[in-house]
């Protein structure tokens, strides 16, 4: 049996917040560098952050009360097959 | 309009005549498909919620399952700007002068070609398909003289259009490359 505190699974959630944080930084710089600034695009990089934050905040809401010292246990056994009279097939 | 000074040289007197891009429906079909991945959890809510409703109530399991559908929704959003930035950093400069084709590739490819208009030799317009022929759009091949390679404008509208000023301009060109401009 394995045992972890909770926390440890917000270690792999900051590793794709940062990796998407960096990719929509670069998606935004190419938009500004290449001078793609017009109603459009402002428009849907604007629905993206505002979808992030939405998402972002949801998440904050949903588990802001959330003990992450409680431990986790993740088992490993695998249950033994069962013995006893009721094991052995029938005789026919 | 987009500025294209920094990636436009343009000659004397010259001006640019269209700047083309993909159909909007392209990206649309692309963010309807994004939308669709992004509902996969709020569906995997409902059915955990008829199969196991133990799991949305757990200490444990609750926020995992939380920040599982957290990540995944972050992931498919940002999707959303990637397949902009493909769809709207491709385009097609026609200037009186030239055929200037850009596209990007992803985030970390971009590949800039110039091309005279004196070269060219043909220009072929395509449209395939029921949709693009609803919406009409669709493909425009420029051969030029002496290669293989072709330009092709990429399921832009109104091909058809696009193939009839591109072949006024190329004679138009061809002329005053003629009369020694």
């Amino acid at each position: 049996m394995i045992t972890f505190p909770l926390y440890l699974a917000l270690v792999p959630c900051a590793l794709v917040l940062i990796g998407v944080a960096v990719m929509a930084l670069i998606s935004i710089g190419h938009l500004l560098h290449y001078g793609a600034t017009t109603f459009l695009s402002f428009i849907i990089t604007f629905a993206y952050l505002a979808g992030s934050a939405t998402i972002l905040f949801i998440t904050y809401q949903q588990t802001k009360e959330v003990d992450w010292q409680q431990p986790v246990e993740i088992r490993l056994d695998i249950p033994s097959l069962p013995t006893g009279p009721m094991a052995t097939p029938p005789k026919i | 309009m987009m500025d294209t000074t920094h990636i436009l040289r343009t000659g004397f007197g010259e001006r640019i005549i269209f700047v083309l891009r993909r159909h909007p429906i392209v990206f649309l079909v692309e963010a309807v498909v994004i939308l669709f991945l992004a509902s996969v959890p709020f569906v995997g809510y409902f059915a955990i919620m008829q199969l196991m409703p133990a799991l949305l109530v757990g200490p444990v399991s609750r926020p995992l399952l939380t920040l599982a559908a957290s990540a995944y929704l972050i992931v498919v959003w940002h999707f959303l700007i990637e397949k902009f930035v493909d769809y709207y950093l491709d385009m097609w400069i026609v200037t009186t002068g030239k055929v200037l084709n850009i596209e990007q590739h992803g985030l970390f490819s971009r590949t800039v070609s110039e091309l005279d208009l004196t070269t060219v030799q043909d220009v072929t317009s395509e449209i395939k398909g029921l949709i693009p022929t609803i919406l009409n759009y669709g493909y425009v091949y420029i051969q030029t003289a002496g290669k293989e390679e072709r330009f092709i404008f990429e399921q832009v509208p109104h091909p058809d259009k696009v193939r009839a000023r591109l072949l006024e301009l190329v004679e138009k060109d061809k002329k005053e490359l003629m009369a020694g401009r």
